[in-house]
């Protein structure tokens, strides 16, 4: 088809001008060209010539050592738009062929290019009306010297140095190349500094990092050569991705014409698929090995990583990897809780006592820390439906009291005991004494419990029970030696044994059954018992 | 240099002209490179359909999508058979290509990136009277532009699917958002004033924040552009840019002053960029943000006058957008007065502009009395004054300081810029100091102690002017003086005596601070302290008889006596007494010049018995087999003159010394040596090893009150855990010839010292409701009614009433009647009970060990 209408390349060029929504994006159009030309540095700097609150002379300068341009480069390429040298060559950036023309957007006095190649040297001298005079240089240059000249004051040109700056620092900070902005490298490690957890995968063409940001929030950074293309912190629900945060760089990826996203091609969705295939390797490695390290005191960080791959089904390899330790320091793997703890329970205890001992050996899991709200979240996503719960809450173990510190009177005080508590209806097979205090004991307040054998791991919902059945054998009263009641009414019983007994048993029943009857049939007990005679 | 032609010129000078021109453009490249690379989605098509539809004219547009196709119909403008085959080549035509042709050849060719079958644009003119155009569009062959008959008037843009998977994916997505298509033209329509038919249903229009309760319109030019108003849930400001009906951007509004803005605004008339969803920051755009600051103003000013009391939108972040606008107008009328204004002074010319006045009206501030102002009272009244305390009640010349903590300070300085003047630390004293004289005022206290607490030794004491009353206790505790003026407690002051723990009330005429929280250190106070020495000094003769009875003192005790007659003498005691109660060391000195040292002893002769003194015969010491001794006994063995050994506290114990030797520390070797005289005391070290080697006494241990003396002259702890039996807080008289009223008053005294003991229930209250009364003699101890009887026809309780004095029984029934105490009564609790029995299972072993009256 014919067309009727021939094209205008200043109109064009009147538009491309403006391609950038932030004008001062052309130092990273040049920067770029100068990577493309194979420049192993590039210098930028803006100086200005005059006198402050005066008008004078801004100069942007991007210096390269790169390849330069012939005369046909700069007639087909550098001023024809829409044409690069670069098209589909990979090894390149640029494509459009428009990237140049943005420059213009500071609306310069003049643009001064100084190249030289194959022996030729040359200036293109760009006028405000953005037409050009060719210049032959006597003296070669070494690569590409560019200046943007354009008038202004002293506190124009230091915006136009922030902004360049600032769009330097933003597009090129991972750039392998030397830049420098003033003299001074703006390259910053291509890495993820909020990061703690993160591997690196590059295999010479694309280059991966991916982690876990301390708040883990998203992040996604896509380059070119190091150059940004495109970055964002944007969440979507149905993002593979999400709660990551990586950094790739490929020479696959393409961006927009403005560089507002990348293309979402084939190349964009390999590189997705790279990305996805590290996390689901390496980085859950790293994540479970790490937390593997610190298993005894986990960070909120690291557990919050774990969850966020285990949210996603199981990672493989990570079963074996310890993601806590019981008291005893034995490591709790991922398969042990996939399997499902005893119970449907998993308990805690932040130290080590005979109680969580028992329930290790009973096959129980116990966490031997007190867990954070992270903690509880990653074991009940490794195994659902569990119940995480203090062992305090759940189980006891009383130890028998230190024989050095049984009283004298404790045989007198324990038969006189074993009578009041018959008159108060406790039936009870033994009495002995017990040692209640041990790390994180849940009766250290209790005056005594009854247990169906003496020290055995009991029920904390079974310490009440006082009567027998009728062919069950009697339970044994473990009285807390420890507990500063009991102190005193064995002090007592050294000398009033069956009071000690008396006001002991009022304790021990306490809000469980002790009511003004019982108390009248205890007192009645105790005065026939301490005042045998008619007359106390 | 200030122009740029000479290095223009220089740099054309550096080199020999070889040619020149201007850019050429590639047109077939650049339509490939488009449609590549413009949009990130190509799907977008779809949008800039609707923008170049728009552009020409369109009054509604409908889009119809399903699996096979997108078709989005208008009675947009026609296009002409040229403009159709000159589509590409318009985008760069040196004339501004005519409406809407630049999106709508942009849409085709992003079109054609989604790999369709074929994309056609149909148009033909409303008359009917000729053919329609047709444009159709292969990404295998080349653009075909033909005349068509029969179609429809408008313009028609028909995208047909490529048979394939995306056909089968798009057929069961249909009707959804899934097809991008439609979730791209949902998304981006949502603030669309043209009608839009999406498959049949009306595109709503979207709020920009429903949060927001007034639209204002915003001006451009005469123009209207858009609509801002003010969120209440608002917090950083945003504006949406629409270009020709579709949303490009959110542009957010970062300044203080435009926080809570939500604004939709038409930015057709602005440059966009190359990918057309964003626009330029130039000029023009900057024009856009003024209009919308304009009409901030206006969205502003109406919210002031719909809530003059500072309410609603106003009572959130919106508040600082409006503080930051009063001070920015209140600064640009200080600039503009010049030197006329009056440095912090009101600016009244001024006030009455727009859109000012409102935003003054409004009531803003709240004063530290609680009433609300608005910005305009403020300023009438000067420098706004403020404080980040408030105060109540507030006093009349506090009416119109301004409440303004953190946050409200921090906009109030915002909106008064250079005016305000913190007035916090003058409120805040004044707050302190009526807070205090209300709690004075609260606080009545005579000249008393308090009564639960129990004291070994009370006794009034008073000087001229001076009246105060001293209670000593041999327990540890805090010890202290209070300070009573006008029958309120001025101030607790606390002290360290040497034994026992001091309580003392004093009255005088003491000044008060000007806080009201402290008596002035004057001749009154120091007056008052005087008399408290002098009191002290009485309460050391006291324990000294008291302590008489026993057969030793305990161990902190008779180190304390020590301390303090060594004290006394070298008024060590008094100054330390003095500092600790504020006085200096010289007022301290001339005080004790000016009213003597009437609590001095004279140690030497209460020891040679010429003054009788309980002193003398106390037992402050032990000799060499761990013996009781006292003063009297070494003066005794001093009569026939020569020296008496003396041995440190830390050695062993000698069964049968060769003769008589004291054990001392450094206190009690310093009371010997004033009670005597240094060159009376002989140290026996060496001898001591001898006797202990001859008397070849096996080493035992020894008690650990005794090891703790020997080692040191310091205070031990009383070892025996249990309390010490205290008096009878309520007397009973034996002439009291109810049996029952005496049981009851050893129960409640019992019950009483328990309470006492650990600050738990029963207290005063509970204790009333116990009575001694025959019922039916089944229990010992129950409720009955709205008291707790303890039944004195059971056989125990008549017991214990006959023999009332019997401590233990009594105790049982006490016991009992502290569980019937516990079950009746809500507050009285298990627990308190719980660690009753315990102190109770003390006290009686402490009864135990009284003599037996059993």
């Amino acid at each position: 088809m014919a067309s009727l209408t021939p094209p205008s390349a200043r109109a064009a060029l009147a538009e491309l001008v403006h391609q950038f929504a932030d004008p001062y994006a052309f130092v990273r159009e040049l920067v770029q060209n100068a990577i493309d030309a194979g420049s192993a540095e590039v210098e930028i700097d803006v100086r200005f010539e005059g006198g402050p609150g005066k008008a004078g002379v801004i100069t942007v300068h991007v210096d390269d050592w790169g390849d330069g341009m012939t005369r046909d480069i700069i007639d087909t390429k550098l001023t024809r738009l829409f044409s690069s040298s670069k098209d589909g060559d990979r090894t390149k950036i640029g494509k459009f062929g428009i990237g140049f023309v943005s420059v213009f957007a500071l609306d310069p006095d003049a643009v001064c290019i100084d190249t030289s190649r194959d022996g030729e040297s040359w200036r293109v001298l760009f006028k405000a009306d953005r037409t050009f005079e060719l210049l032959t240089l006597s003296t070669p240059v070494d690569g590409t010297k560019i200046r943007v000249i354009k008038r202004g004051s002293a506190e124009f040109a230091a915006e136009v140095r922030a902004r360049c700056e600032a769009a330097l620092r933003h597009w090129c900070r991972h750039v392998d190349a030397d830049i420098r902005f003033a003299g001074v490298p703006i390259r910053e490690a291509f890495g993820l500094p909020d990061a703690p957890c993160v591997v690196e995968a590059n295999d010479g063409i694309t280059h991966i990092v991916v982690g876990h940001r301390r708040g883990g929030a998203s992040f996604r950074g896509f380059y070119n050569t190091g150059l940004t293309l495109f970055e964002s912190e944007a969440e979507t629900h149905d993002d593979p991705l999400v709660g990551l945060a990586f950094k790739v760089s490929s020479p696959r990826l393409e961006h927009t014409l403005t560089r507002d996203a990348v293309i979402e091609d084939t190349g964009y969705h390999a590189v997705l698929r790279s990305v996805a295939a590290l996390v689901d390797t390496a980085l859950v490695e790293r994540v479970f090995e790490q937390l593997e390290q610190i298993a005894a005191a986990p960070s909120a960080y690291l557990l919050r990583a774990a969850a966020r791959h285990v949210v996603r089904g199981v990672p493989a390899g990570a079963g074996l990897r310890a993601v806590a330790v019981t008291p005893s320091g034995a490591p709790i793997r991922v398969d042990d809780l996939r399997r499902g703890p005893a119970g449907g329970v998993v308990y805690f205890a932040a130290e080590r006592s005979a109680v969580t001992d028992a329930l290790e050996a009973g096959g129980h899991t116990v966490l031997g820390l007190v867990p954070s709200d992270d903690h509880v979240r990653l074991v009940q996503l490794l195994a659902p439906g569990v119940t995480v719960v203090p062992v305090g809450h759940r189980w006891c173990l009383p130890t028998p009291a230190d024989p050095a510190a049984v009283p004298v009177a404790w045989p007198r005080f324990a038969r006189c005991l074993a009578d009041a508590l018959r008159i108060a209806g406790v039936e009870i097979g033994d009495i002995v004494a017990g040692d209640f205090a041990y790390p994180e004991s849940p009766i250290t307040d209790r005056i005594a419990i009854t247990q169906p054998s003496a020290f055995a791991l009991t029920p904390i919902h079974d310490l009440d029970v006082v009567t027998a059945g009728r062919f069950a054998r009697r339970r044994v009263l473990v009285v807390n030696l420890t507990h500063p009641s009991v102190v005193s009414f064995v002090a007592l019983a050294e000398r009033e044994p069956q009071v000690a007994a008396y006001l002991c048993v009022k304790a021990f029943r306490l809000g469980r059954g002790l009511d003004a009857a019982m108390d009248t049939k205890l007192v009645e007990h105790l005065v026939a018992q301490r005042w045998p005679t008619p007359t106390p | 240099m200030a122009d740029a032609d000479p290095l223009i010129d220089a740099l054309r000078a550096g080199g020999a002209q070889s040619g020149g021109g201007a850019f050429t453009l590639d047109a077939a490249r650049a339509r490939a490179k488009l449609r590549e690379f413009q949009l990130a989605d190509p799907h977008r098509y779809i949008l800039l359909l609707v923008q170049a539809m728009a552009q020409r004219g369109a009054t509604h547009i409908e889009v119809v999508i399903d699996a096979n196709d997108t078709v989005m119909t208008s009675d947009a403008a026609p296009l002409t058979f040229e403009e159709l085959q000159d589509l590409y080549m318009l985008l760069f035509a040196a004339t501004p290509p005519p409406a809407g042709l630049r999106e709508l050849a942009l849409a085709c060719n992003a079109a054609m990136a989604t790999d369709p079958r074929w994309v056609r644009v149909e148009c033909r003119g409303p008359d009917g009277s000729s053919d329609g155009v047709r444009l159709e569009q292969r990404n295998d062959a080349e653009d075909r532009v033909d005349r068509v008959a029969g179609l429809t008037a408008g313009m028609r843009v028909h995208v047909r699917e490529r048979f394939g998977l995306g056909i089968v994916r798009r057929f069961f997505a249909a009707g959804s958002d899934a097809i991008r298509e439609q979730a791209v033209l949902r998304h981006g329509c949502r603030f669309s004033t043209l009608p839009l038919l999406l498959s049949g249903e009306p595109l709503l229009r979207e709020s920009a924040d429903d949060a927001v309760r007034a639209w204002h319109d915003v001006t451009h030019d005469g123009r209207r552009i858009g609509e801002l108003g003010l969120s209440a849930a608002g917090t950083r400001g945003r504006l949406e840019l629409v270009r020709h009906h579709v949303w490009l951007t959110t542009h957010a509004l970062d300044e203080p002053r435009l926080v809570g803005v939500r604004g939709v605004v038409d930015v057709s008339h602005l440059r966009t960029d190359a990918s057309m969803t964003d626009v330029v920051r130039d000029d023009e755009f900057a024009a856009v943000l003024h209009a919308v600051r304009s009409t901030h103003d206006v969205a502003l000013s109406a919210a002031c006058r719909r809530h003059p009391a500072g309410d609603g939108v106003l009572a959130g972040l919106v508040r600082e957008a409006l503080c930051h606008r009063i001070g920015a107008h209140l600064a640009e009328a200080d600039a503009e007065l010049g030197t006329l204004a009056t440095p912090g002074g009101p600016s009244r010319w001024r006030f009455e502009s727009e859109p000012l006045r409102d935003f003054l009206r409004v009531s803003l501030w709240s004063t530290v009395g609680g009433e609300r102002r608005s910005s305009a009272e403020l300023l009438a009244r000067g420098p706004v004054h403020h404080s980040a305390v408030e105060i109540h009640p507030t006093p009349p010349e506090f009416a119109d300081i301004v409440f303004a903590k953190g946050r409200a300070e921090t906009l109030l300085r915002a909106a008064f810029p250079g005016r305000t003047v913190d007035y916090g630390n003058y409120v805040r004293r004044t707050a302190t100091r009526e807070a205090n004289r209300a709690a004075l005022d609260e606080r009545l206290h005579s000249v008393i102690l308090p009564s639960r607490g129990n004291y070994d030794f009370i006794a009034p004491f008073s000087a001229p002017s001076v009246e105060g009353v001293i209670g000593w206790s041999a327990a540890a505790g805090a010890s202290w003086i209070r300070v009573i003026l006008r029958e309120r407690l001025l101030v607790q002051i606390p002290v360290e005596p040497e034994f026992g723990t001091i309580h003392v009330a004093v009255s005088a005429a003491f000044t008060p601070t000007d806080m009201l929280d402290d008596a002035m250190r004057d001749a009154a106070f120091a007056a008052a302290m005087h008399a408290v020495l002098v009191a002290h000094g009485g309460v050391f003769d006291v324990v000294c008889s008291r302590l008489l009875a026993t057969e030793r003192p305990p161990d902190r005790t008779a180190l304390g006596l020590a301390q303090y007659v060594l004290g006394t003498h070298d008024d060590t005691h008094a100054t330390r007494w003095l500092a600790t109660v504020g006085l200096t060391d010289a007022e301290a000195r001339e005080l004790l010049d000016r009213r003597g040292r009437p609590w001095r002893r004279d140690v030497a002769a209460i020891a040679a018995g010429t003054i009788d003194h309980p002193l003398a015969t106390l037992h402050l010491f032990t000799d060499a087999a761990g013996g009781p001794v006292n003063l009297r006994r070494v003066a005794a063995e001093l009569a026939e003159g020569g020296t008496i050994g003396i041995i440190t506290n830390a050695r062993p114990k000698l069964r049968d010394p060769p003769e008589f030797v004291v054990r001392v520390g450094d206190v009690r070797l310093a009371l010997l040596q004033l009670a005597f005289g240094a060159h009376r005391l002989r140290k026996v070290g060496r001898d001591y090893e001898r006797w202990l080697a001859r008397e070849a006494v096996p080493t035992r241990s020894m008690p650990a009150t005794l090891e703790a003396e020997l080692h040191a002259d310091v205070p031990v702890p009383d070892p025996v855990p249990v309390p010490v039996p205290v008096p009878d807080p309520v007397p009973v008289h034996s002439s009291d010839p109810s049996p029952h009223a005496r049981l009851r008053a050893r129960i409640v005294a019992e019950l009483r010292l328990l309470h006492h003991r650990e600050h738990a229930p029963p207290t005063e209250s509970y204790l009333d409701l116990l009575t001694v009364e025959a019922r039916d003699g089944s229990h010992v101890a129950r409720r009955d009614g709205d008291r707790v009887v303890v039944d004195a026809a059971h056989p125990i309780v008549a017991r214990a009433a006959e023999d009332h004095r019997s401590p233990l029984l009594v105790g049982i029934v006490a016991s009992s009647a502290l569980s019937a105490l516990n079950f009746a009564l809500d507050p009285f609790t298990d627990g308190d009970e719980a660690r009753l029995l315990r102190i109770h299972a003390q006290h009686l072993l402490a009864a135990c060990d009284a003599p037996s009256r059993d």
